[in-house]
């Protein structure tokens, strides 16, 4: 019982240490660990936050939530706004800005874990192949453009997001075709 | 698991069966008609080349844009129907996914004719990177971007299919390498020759052209950025080459879905089973990576290609014919010499698309070699050795499947006069617009020009007269699929 | 039922968002941001504490009733900021080679005061080979006055890895009555060029009336 009680509040804990002034300030100083690490890792704890919640707020929320399509929708609205430039510079550069960010993706990791297990394997498929490419588009948009996206980072920083981007992408991909071609079931029916 | 385990049919109750044969009716006829369709711009095409015709220069652009694009859809959506029905069989596919999948198609095709017809795009199906974003006032940023976001549409609605017939598959089969008969191939399953062919062919299918989409979803998305925002400037030829392996796995891969017709109807004609053997499952591996390797051919004439991935082109495109080609001509053969086979039209048509197949692949290989590829590729050779191809390979496995259908092929009675006429206008049309456009090519006649040299004129009227000929044998084929197919029952 | 309508809402809730959020699918960076809201918010210039190249104090007001050309630099930029000067010194050349020199004036603002003594400012221009009755170099006289400034332009800077700084670039034009009207990219000369023009004309116009 101790235990779990502990396990709870770890996301939590991490929550409140990511929100630390210093640590902020580290993680935000590059846009390669802003977007890779800050951002993941807020959305992993929100995750799982999600999983911690009392079980009747699931049961309530689920007529709501049918096959986990809201909770998706949801979830790819807020995906989307932080990926607007504007959105990562006014997160720097504004307190309230910054302060939405820590609600709305750990909100949005919430949303994930609650509804991506719902969620048809076919849609399923589809999201995964699209978050693959987007990927990859934003890793070569990255490497290709000529001028900085963000006011408040370095040319060079986007390169190396964009090869990063690219490299993790190319990696997924060589992961996932090794487990569809050998592996064994992997989707259940 | 037992061989028995593997190879078993699936069961479905009686209106899952109704309802999927009338999708799969849906997809033929569909098909058919948009190929009909294509036929007739073609015919136009020809005619205004030889000067029987006067159309504007734009409008020829706009009819070789939407041929293009137009073709390759009915071939994908046509084909898809074929291996639906099939594969069906051997693994559980939803019927909902079959419908949304058409269902998608059909609003992405309504979008492509939109961009084309109303907006005003012309520039060619493979909307070549930077082609769309610099019409010169041809056509509208919106039109190009309407059309590319058409095709994406279309690539998701496949993509959706495809994970159906993935999840189906993994879930019968634990692995596409097991599905694909690597396991048996590598010998660490006894070989089970009732394996079903069906499922060989559509994982192989299933996995090109899933990279091939996902390629297509990147490099679409990366041709509208840049229509919107111009400051963004990609690679080109990073675009064209993952342009031209979404295009040409796509419409590579139709015919490798639908010769699953030929796998499982002239068995069914002349009672011999067809049996996979390893040979057969290891061509068909080698196919997967041909299809995907083969595409630099249409880059060959770009210098700073690195020459490795010519000369690797050149010997897939080399190679590619043979395997599933010796595999399945030889297959096809054994299984109709003397048999005693009817001669059905459904018979004859499967019979020619192993003939349209087995020599399209002479062309194929000529165009893939790259000293004739420096001089041929931008001539009519090349549409000369693609409407080989898809007139006589593809066209007949579909259409015979459709006649198969329509319960031709088991019916004991004589073939009937019309089917006969429309028969050997067809082929008679297919094979002069192929030999017509080869002989072209061969005279240096250019591709993709509105307007021919007068010397060039005879040609385009003799292929006038050919394609003419190809129309009226594709509408004694649509006549019939319309008049008896959406009655016919399911053959048993 | 009802999951369909909580994703309808949700769906165009961020629809809304989004289109809001980018000015109506406008601006999807900050610098296109702030472009677009001058060009549809002009802002008056507040009073700030300067010092030009001559040691000597400035104000925008000293300045009032011509049309002001605004660049950031700092004088060790080895970079994007000569690009911005030596494309002031070509506008200079042009506008007074038409006879409109005296209607249009350039500003420097430098944002490193702390090296760029007023010696080096004058250093920065006659590089250019400017013209120093039209053309100043300025540095803020205060951190609070630096702020200040960089926060009304809404100009970024940021230290990059080689000791030097990384920040927006582009062109703000003051208006005779004080306001800042628009912001060009460095990549926008022609249309930059062609807003000048159109501003002066319809100016002369005006007080021809």
């Amino acid at each position: 019982m101790h235990l779990t009680i502990k396990m709870e509040w770890l996301p939590v804990a991490a929550l409140v240490i990511l929100a630390l002034p210093p640590m902020q300030k580290f993680l935000e100083q590059s846009m390669v660990t802003h977007m890779l690490v800050q951002i993941p890792a807020l959305a992993v704890i929100g995750w799982f936050l999600g999983r911690a919640l009392p079980e009747n707020w699931g049961n309530q929320l689920a007529p709501w939530n049918r096959w986990g399509i809201t909770g998706m929708v949801f979830a790819i609205a807020i995906m989307t706004y932080w990926m607007l430039p504007r959105a990562l510079d006014a997160a720097v550069a504004e307190w309230y800005a910054e302060l939405a960010k820590f609600i709305t993706i750990p909100a949005m990791g919430i949303a994930l874990g609650v509804s991506w297990p719902q969620l048809n394997p076919i849609a399923q498929g589809v999201l995964k192949l699209e978050f693959w490419a987007t990927f990859m588009r934003l890793g070569w948009l990255y490497l290709d453009l000529p001028d900085r996206l963000c006011a408040n980072y370095l040319l060079s920083d986007q390169r190396v997001l964009g090869q990063l981007l690219l490299l993790a992408g190319s990696a997924w991909a060589i992961t996932w075709t090794l487990r569809v071609t050998f592996g064994t079931r992997i989707i259940n029916t | 698991m037992s061989a028995a385990e593997t190879s078993g049919k699936i069961e479905y109750s009686d209106s899952v069966n109704r309802n999927a044969l009338i999708a799969v009716k849906a997809h033929l006829i569909a098909g058919l008609l948009v190929f009909l369709l294509m036929m007739l711009g073609g015919l136009t095409m020809r005619a205004a080349q030889g000067t029987w015709l006067e159309i504007g220069a734009d409008l020829f652009y706009q009819i070789m844009t939407v041929h293009g694009v137009g073709v390759v859809g009915a071939a994908v959506i046509a084909s898809t129907g074929v291996q639906w029905y099939f594969l069906r069989q051997y693994v559980r596919l939803s019927n909902g996914i079959f419908w949304t999948n058409f269902i998608i198609f059909l609003t992405g095709v309504v979008m492509i004719l939109g961009s084309i017809f109303v907006g005003k795009y012309g520039g060619a199906w493979t909307f070549l990177y930077p082609l769309p974003a610099i019409s010169m006032g041809a056509w509208s940023n919106g039109a190009a971007a309407l059309f590319q976001l058409g095709v994406l549409i279309i690539g998701v609605g496949l993509l959706i299919l495809y994970l159906d017939f993935g999840r189906a598959i993994l879930a019968r089969y634990g692995s596409l390498a097991r599905a694909l008969g690597l396991t048996q191939l590598f010998g660490k399953e006894p070989v089970d020759y009732k394996h079903p062919a069906a499922v060989v062919a559509s994982t192989m299918v299933l996995i090109v052209n899933f990279l091939g989409i996902a390629a297509g979803a990147v490099v679409l998305v990366m041709g509208l950025i840049n229509l919107y925002y111009p400051e963004f400037k990609p690679d080109a030829l990073l675009m064209k080459n993952l342009i031209y392996f979404f295009g040409h796995v796509i419409i590579n891969a139709t015919i490798y879905a639908s010769v699953i017709a030929v796998y499982e109807l002239l068995p069914r004609f002349t009672g011999r089973p067809w049996k996979t053997n390893k040979p057969f499952y290891a061509a068909w591996f080698a196919i997967v990576f041909m299809v995907m390797g083969v595409y630099p051919h249409h880059l060959m004439m770009d210098f700073p290609m690195p020459s490795w991935a010519l000369i690797a082109a050149q010997i897939l495109s080399f190679g590619s014919g043979i395997p599933v080609m010796v595999v399945t001509g030889y297959g096809a053969l054994m299984i109709v010499y003397r048999s005693g086979i009817k001669w059905s039209t459904t018979a004859k048509l499967l019979v020619l698309s192993m003939f349209g197949w087995g020599a399209g692949v002479v062309p194929a290989i000529l165009d893939a070699m790259i000293t004739v590829n420096r001089t041929f590729h931008n001539t009519l050779w090349v549409p000369g050795h693609f409407h080989f191809y898809l007139l006589i390979g593809l066209l007949p496995m579909i259409i015979g499947f459709t006649y198969y259908l329509t319960g031709e092929g088991d019916s004991k009675e004589e073939t009937k006069t019309v089917d006969n006429l429309g028969f050997y206008a067809y082929l008679i049309g297919a094979f002069m617009t192929s030999m017509v456009f080869l002989a072209s090519g061969a005279n240096s006649i250019p591709r993709r020009w509105a307007a021919h040299l007068p010397e060039w004129v005879g040609y385009a009227q003799v292929g006038t007269v050919a394609a003419s000929l190809v129309v009226i044998g594709m509408l004694f084929f649509i006549v019939r699929a319309l008049v008896s197919l959406p009655g016919a029952s399911n053959p048993r | 039922m009802r999951t369909f309508l909580a994703t309808l809402f949700i769906a165009l809730a961020g629809t809304l968002i989004l289109w809001i959020s980018t000015d109506g699918g406008r601006a999807f960076t900050a610098e296109e941001a702030r472009r677009l809201e001058i060009r549809e918010n002009p802002r008056p210039v507040p009073d700030w504490q300067l010092q030009n190249q001559e040691a000597e104090p400035f104000t925008f007001q000293d300045w009032h009733g011509h049309f002001i050309v605004v660049d950031f630099i700092y004088t060790s930029c080895p970079s994007v900021c000569l690009i911005l000067s030596s494309n002031l010194r070509n506008l200079q050349k042009d506008f007074s080679a038409a006879g409109k020199s005296d209607r249009l004036r350039f500003l420097s603002i430098s944002f490193d005061p702390e090296k760029d003594t007023p010696q080096r400012l004058k250093e920065h221009l006659s590089h250019f080979s400017a013209d120093f009755t039209n053309w100043m170099a300025l540095r803020p006289t205060s951190e609070s006055q630096k702020k200040a400034i960089l926060d009304f332009f809404k100009v970024v800077v940021i230290p990059d890895e080689y000791g030097g700084y990384t920040h927006s670039a582009g062109y703000h034009i003051i208006s005779p009555d004080g306001k800042l009207i628009a912001i060009f990219g460095v990549d926008e000369m022609d249309e930059l060029r062609s807003y000048l023009n159109q501003a002066l004309e319809d100016r002369e116009n005006a007080s021809d009336n």
